[in-house]
């Protein structure tokens, strides 16, 4: 390899990460743009609300995504750090009167310290039975906060959460929480990209590839893992502080074992180790929710709630089978194949011109 | 691989400086189960020489390494690292104090490019974390330009810098080992274990894999112990050999000294004979 070869490779090689980078920065702004112009399309306060929840549920699957699709470590009870920043948000603010913005901000870091903590032990596991012990987690939430009733409300829910403010400026509209809402993923999306592509991106996922090999090259895998964890619950709590001003009233249904799969799924949908994907997959699983909740019970008469979980789960399955590296993967292969038999078509035409007319 | 194939230069041995002691095993013990793998075992590594360990299939010999890097605990004996004790590390951090390995079976992380598997190696030489990473700080880029600057030279080092876009776990076995040797020449070791680094490889990349192990000790000063069985390639490189069998050492000595003797030739070379 003689030195003038390999510093032209090196300079195609930071060209083709320069273009990559770039590629990350045209499709948030496009985004950011889309998003931005998209209520001005979406009237309906209905539609508004889904558009909020995919916002909520991108939140929750980003973090899902460092967690699970970058690090590797499975974790089937994400849905009780959303519970946690839901809660706490609900109680500093209900019965404390704490500030808004004060109390998301308390709700994020005692989460997050909370994630950190469980963490310690629960990482001593691995592959499946480290998901099982997340799945205890869920159990573990459900019970505190159903018997709890002091504190949390119980079954019915903690109420009266006031309308979220920052300072003198009190949200009201469905479209003010669009915003907002929207906001924040977006800083938890330009954060989670800027982590992947870096040192630490890096890192954890050598930790998935080799915990022996990252460990070996002086990758902290312990650490690593519960930084990443921590980073996942803030991001949880920080979608169940706004799901708490949203709704005005947290349920301990809104964050069941139900919950934490269907977080699974959207990023499994969307592809394990990949942000953007992490974004497609919650907002086609929350759309595919939406749409079979109206559809069903049109379709089966007297198809109640579980009647939709059946569709949703046959849905699943065929998107695993046909589509196993997810949505995303599946779609952009299928594109490339379409414009690959696109270019064969044209060289056709060209060899043989009076052929096509 | 190189464009000028470095011949295979004629056998000097520079002999181990008695001076400095860089890696010191004092009576090293590990059990499985009721099997004793690694036997109160004791060697001495010193700085610069290329030191071989060898032995029959089940000898203990990546055992040994397993101890030294921390991935196992010892259940006796210390282990001594440039003046430190490195009982009770864990690998990681022992990493970072300068020792590096390659595997027998090649681990390196499948998902990445070649050159993203080099900055790796980059990582106990570097420092900005999630925060730093999250909001693009100027010295995290700075810091992460100087990464990738490093890994391309160790890759140049290797000779595959032309495959740095690759796919690591798209590439032949080969030089996949030589994605595993750059990655552990990032961290910019003292000392570099080296585990059946030849095994899989064609007569040439033998050849190949010869001289840059050479280069490495002479050029960067590096400590190399190597754990072979390609006898030509040990003979030929090593300074000294140390020869376990059952966990146990049975020899220790110059590649002349250990050809003749006795003990080894019955429990090792023998066997293959």
């Amino acid at each position: 390899m003689s030195a003038a070869n390999s510093s032209v490779l090196s300079r195609r090689l930071h060209v083709t990460r320069w273009a990559a980078k770039h590629n990350n920065l045209t499709a948030f702004v496009t985004l950011a743009l889309v998003l931005a112009l998209l209520p001005f399309w979406v009237t309906n306060n209905y539609h508004r609300s889904i558009l909020v929840f995919i916002g909520f549920n991108t939140m929750l699957t980003v973090g899902l995504s460092l967690l699970m699709g970058y690090t590797g470590q499975i974790s089937l009870g994400h849905a009780v750090f959303f519970g946690c920043g839901a809660y706490i948000t609900g109680l500093l603010t209900t019965r404390y009167n704490w500030s808004p913005v004060l109390a998301i901000l308390a709700a994020a870091v005692l989460t997050g310290l909370l994630a950190y903590m469980i963490g310690i032990p629960i990482f001593r596991l691995r592959g499946h039975y480290l998901a099982m012990a997340t799945l205890g987690l869920n159990i573990i939430f459900e019970t505190v906060v159903v018997t709890e009733t002091k504190w949390t409300g119980g079954p019915n829910g903690l109420l009266g959460i006031p309308r979220l403010n920052i300072g003198p400026w009190v949200l009201k509209s469905e479209l003010s929480y669009y915003y907002l809402v929207w906001a924040v993923t977006l800083a938890v999306l330009a954060v989670s990209l800027n982590i992947v592509n870096s040192r630490v991106g890096r890192a954890l996922r050598a930790i998935h590839a080799s915990e022996l090999a990252a460990s070996t090259m002086g990758v902290e895998v312990d650490t690593f893992k519960l930084k990443v964890l921590t980073l996942s619950a803030v991001y949880a709590s920080l979608a169940g502080s706004l799901f708490a001003f949203y709704l005005q009233i947290v349920t301990p249904s809104s964050f069941s074992f139900i919950v934490s799969i269907e977080l699974v799924v959207m990023v499994a949908v969307g592809g394990l180790s990949s942000i953007w994907g992490a974004i497609f997959g919650a907002a086609s699983i929350t759309l595919l929710g939406e749409a079979l909740r109206n559809i069903m019970p049109r379709l089966v008469r007297g198809a109640s709630a579980e009647a939709e979980l059946l569709a949703f789960g046959a849905i699943l399955v065929i998107i695993m089978i046909f589509m196993p590296d997810g949505l995303t993967a599946g779609i952009v292969q299928w594109l490339r194949n379409v414009r690959r038999s696109g270019q064969r078509q044209a060289e056709r035409a060209k060899q043989s011109p009076d052929a096509v007319t | 691989m190189s464009a000028q194939t470095v011949a295979p230069q004629p056998v000097v041995e520079p002999r181990a400086q008695s001076g400095n002691l860089v890696l010191e095993a004092r009576r090293i013990h590990k059990v499985f189960g009721g099997l004793v793998a690694v036997n109160n075992l004791s060697f001495s590594v010193f700085e610069g020489e290329i030191l071989s360990i060898i032995g029959p299939n089940g000898a203990g010999k990546t055992t040994v390494f397993n101890l030294l890097t921390g991935v196992l605990p010892l259940d006796g004996g210390e282990i001594w690292f440039r003046g430190r004790k490195l009982n009770g590390l864990p690998p990681h951090a022992i990493a970072r104090l300068g020792m590096a390995r390659t595997f027998q079976t090649v681990h390196i992380f499948e998902n990445m490019t070649v050159l993203e598997n080099v900055m790796i190696g980059r990582h106990p030489r570097s420092r900005y974390g999630f925060v730093e990473a999250a909001f693009q700080l100027p010295w995290a880029r700075k810091e992460e330009q100087a990464i990738r600057q490093h890994a391309m030279a160790c890759l140049e080092l290797v000779g595959i810098a032309d495959l740095a876009g690759e796919l690591a776990g798209n590439l032949p076995f080969g030089q996949q080992r030589l994605v595993e040797l750059a990655r552990a020449l990032a961290t910019e070791p003292t000392c570099l274990l080296l585990d059946e680094p030849a095994s899989g490889l064609s007569h040439q990349e033998v050849v190949e894999l010869d001289a840059l192990i050479r280069r490495l000790r002479d050029e960067q000063g590096i400590t190399v112990l190597l754990i072979e069985h390609d006898m030509n390639l040990v003979m030929g490189i090593a300074d000294r050999i140390v020869v376990i069998n059952y966990g146990e050492k049975i020899a220790e000595g110059a590649p002349e000294e250990i050809q003749q003797n006795e003990r080894v030739i019955a429990a090792y070379l023998g066997e293959d004979v």
